[in-house]
């Protein structure tokens, strides 16, 4: 009965179209392959930074920490988000992906422009982190890296949207809606479009200035059109991140959605109000006037944040019915306890969770504030608050997830289930830890992207710190191997399934 | 499920308690948001936005001039310097200047207690950040807008000015000082 | 109105108002921390 070029799911009982999931495949396990990379560039930038280490030299700190956020919070995120929307799209609604060979084209775009950006900074010759603030200036190859990094990621994009447009005309799916999932990535690719474009707007002049064909790129509106993809490209990750959620809660524990209209209502939410709030990144510039700033980053900002507080509401609450309905229900928190504990996917979501809700969300509207942002700007307290959200929310939940794409697209059983299983314990603990641990050194001054708290590089200024802060440093020490331990087991049970995994029939 | 498309009538009602839940979450960031304008009212720390274009090289030449005007003489006559930076002691009130350059925060300025001051904070080539130690107070210091910081030392002692935005391979030697009497 | 029935999902609600608590607390720390700051405008 299965159409040509189509399986049947045996668990889902979905179609899947298989040119869709060889593209699915390549972009996942490209991903995982980056988080790998950027993983070992996390392990030397965090022994440098634990003063009892102090590992690397400046150069090649500086020159690791920016391979570690390139490769990180672009290349794997985006990668793995690519994966999802081919899923969300082709799989979920159970149609053939719009055009194949385009998203192989995208695939083969970004793979180049992840490569030609590794390349020029590991040569040494784009030492500028990956926020490439005029006017340091990098290699022209490294813009250019980035730019087809960024039109491969925007084709990918639009083939998720020709694939929604091909199940609606064909109509692949009952009633009038998308189901829950794929509409969270709809959101979140409405929301990559705009940010890809800042991205296209800032590089291109920017690689014109490398070439010396502009004379000058001015570093205030820089700042300003550069987080236009570096804030927006996090509300991606943090749609994409919900919509995982329900994803797994769907694949763990049969879970509905309480109210679809709210969830729904919360992800246009998303789209509609998300974007403007990059300029918090910009509350202690000069230019920009106090009411812009304000409005900016609190009005629209928090009508975004009360997005995230209905799916806060809404995704444990789907979770807690579903196991409430398979009979857990003594108690307030029986069916937290009897919940399915042993799935990897679903503890990395409860982590994600967690961690999203209890040291992102919270701290993200807390130094989010006009105010209090003049005491965390460029402090620890700010890279300690963007792990607990790009890796504790987002990077744990694709992890998660990744638990159900390989039984279910690459079809081979999870190799080392019991490594598996502690997982996502280690990986959350450990950046709970670096994340808490980094705000509270960021409190007392400690600065990100400094290569030598301790001796300044011998400048005559030097001053000692607050001794407690120490104590911090010590814990993110520890929190740093923990989390690297965790992510070296994901990375090897992804390369053990994939290798030594039993098929699934 | 969220996997499958919702239900022919999904439009419904929402429960009493996610309505409780979106009120009270509505009041709290109402608070959030609307505690930033009133803190411009009441509160006495609020980032300054008060900026106007400048060339580096103008910056520079001010910059300069002021500490000529303002430089600390010892009791020997000669002007005082602390690892070779000049240590100026600007007007209650007054203007001063911040220099920011790879690597390096010129000159000292030697305050007065519960004083205020507009302080000029700009660059002279990478965008750098300009952080007080131990107080953890940070600004943005960036080539081509002299930022205005309206500043009133409330407390007094020797600080620590460091930098917090990457500018080069040198930012970690890129430390400073700052006096308050 | 649906009310009438009780909200099926009570231990979430739960942990729900525990965060905002952590959440109101968190914020009124830094409030105050904020306080402990030079003037500047
Ligand atoms: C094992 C897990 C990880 C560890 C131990 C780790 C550690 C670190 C350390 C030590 C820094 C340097 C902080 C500084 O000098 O200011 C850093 C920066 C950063 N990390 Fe991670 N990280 C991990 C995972 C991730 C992941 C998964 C992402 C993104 C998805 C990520 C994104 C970033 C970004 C964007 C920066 C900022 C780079 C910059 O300031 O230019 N990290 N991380
Ligand atoms: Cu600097
Ligand atoms: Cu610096």
């Amino acid at each position: 009965m299965a159409e040509q070029g189509f399986r049947t799911c045996s668990v889902t009982g979905l179609k899947v179209h298989l040119p869709a999931e060889r593209l699915i495949k390549a972009n996942a396990v490209t991903a995982i392959i980056f988080i790998a990379i950027g993983g070992a560039a996390a392990l030397l930038a965090a022994l440098t930074r634990w003063p009892a280490v102090h590992l690397l030299g400046p150069e090649w700190f500086y020159r690791v920490l920016t391979a570690h956020g390139f490769d990180m919070l672009i290349v794997w995120i985006i990668f793995f988000e690519i994966a999802a929307l081919y899923l969300g799209s082709a799989v979920l609604l159970s149609v053939r992906i719009a055009a194949p060979l385009v998203g192989w084209v995208a695939y083969i775009l970004m793979l180049g422009g992840a490569v030609l950006v590794n390349i020029m900074v590991l040569a040494g010759k784009s030492d500028v982190l990956f926020t490439s603030y005029p006017p340091l200036m990098a290699h022209p190859l490294f813009y250019l890296g980035v730019i087809l990094f960024a039109v491969g990621a925007l084709i990918g994009v639009a083939l998720f949207f020709a694939t929604l447009y091909k199940a609606r005309k064909e109509k692949t799916y009952t009633h009038q809606s998308f189901p829950l999932v794929t509409f969270g990535l709809f959101a979140a690719a409405c929301i990559a479009v705009t940010t890809l474009l800042h991205g296209a707007g800032i590089y291109i002049p920017t690689l014109l200035w490398s070439l010396g064909i502009i004379h000058d790129i001015d570093p205030s509106a820089y700042r300003l059109v550069w987080w236009g993809l570096g804030h927006s490209s996090q509300q991606i990750n943090v749609t994409a991140m919900i919509s995982v959620w329900y994803l797994i809660g769907a694949l763990s524990v049969g879970m509905k959605p309480i109210n679809e209209k709210l969830c729904r209502t919360a992800f246009v939410l998303y789209i509609l109000f998300i974007d403007v709030a990059s300029e918090h990144h910009l509350l202690v510039d000069p230019v920009f006037g106090n009411a812009h700033k304000i409005w900016n980053t609190g009005y629209v900002m928090h009508l975004a944040v009360l997005a995230s507080m209905i799916h806060a509401l809404a995704v444990p609450a789907g979770i807690e019915v579903a196991l409430r309905k398979q009979g857990y229900t003594k108690g307030l928190f029986e069916w937290f306890k009897m919940a399915p504990w042993g799935n990897p996917a679903f503890s990395a979501t409860v982590w994600s969770i967690f961690i999203f809700g209890f040291l992102a969300g919270i701290t993200g509207v807390v130094f989010g504030n006009e105010q209090i942002n003049m005491t965390a700007h460029n402090t620890w307290r700010i890279t300690g608050h963007f792990h607990a959200t790009v890796v504790g929310g987002t990077t744990i939940a694709f992890m998660g997830v990744t638990y159900y794409i390989l039984p279910l697209i690459f079809r081979r059983q999870i190799w080392a289930l019991s490594l598996a299983r502690i997982q996502p314990w280690l990986y959350g603990i450990g950046i709970t830890m670096l994340s808490a641990s980094m705000m509270l050194a960021g409190a007392y001054g400690i600065p990100r992207r400094h290569w030598d708290i301790a001796n300044f590089g011998g400048s005559p200024f030097a001053f000692a710190w607050d001794p407690t802060v120490y104590i911090w440093l010590g814990v993110f020490g520890i929190a740093a191997l923990l989390a690297v331990a965790g992510g070296i087991i994901y990375v090897a049970v992804s390369a053990g399934t994939l290798l030594w995994g039993k098929k699934v029939e | 499920m969220s996997i499958y498309p919702p239900d022919k009538v999904w439009w419904k009602p929402i429960d009493r308690e996610e309505k409780i839940w979106l009120v009270i979450a509505l009041i709290w960031l109402s608070f959030t948001f609307f505690l930033m304008p009133v803190l411009h009212v009441y509160g006495r720390q609020n980032p300054p936005a008060l900026s106007y274009r400048v060339t580096p090289e103008r910056f520079e030449a001010l910059s300069n001039e002021f500490i000529e005007k303002y430089r600390v003489l010892g009791s020997d006559g000669q002007p005082v310097a602390i690892n070779g930076v000049p240590v100026v002691h600007p007007q209650p009130g007054g203007d001063a200047y911040i220099v920011a350059r790879a690597w390096s925060w010129q000159p000292i300025l030697e305050l007065e207690k519960g004083k205020p001051y507009r302080i000029h904070l700009s660059s002279l080539d990478f965008q750098h950040g300009f952080s007080i130690y131990p107080l953890n107070m940070n600004f943005m210091a960036i080539p081509g807008e002299d930022y205005i910081l309206r500043i009133t030392p409330t407390s007094s002692g020797e600080f620590s000015i460091l930098c917090n935005e990457y500018c080069g391979i040198g930012h970690h030697t890129m430390v400073g000082k700052l006096i308050v009497r | 109105m649906s009310g009438k029935e009780s909200f099926p999902a009570p231990g979430t609600f739960v942990l729900a108002l525990i965060f905002l608590v952590v959440f109101i607390a968190v914020y009124f720390l830094n409030l105050k921390y904020l306080g402990s700051v030079w003037e500047v405008r």
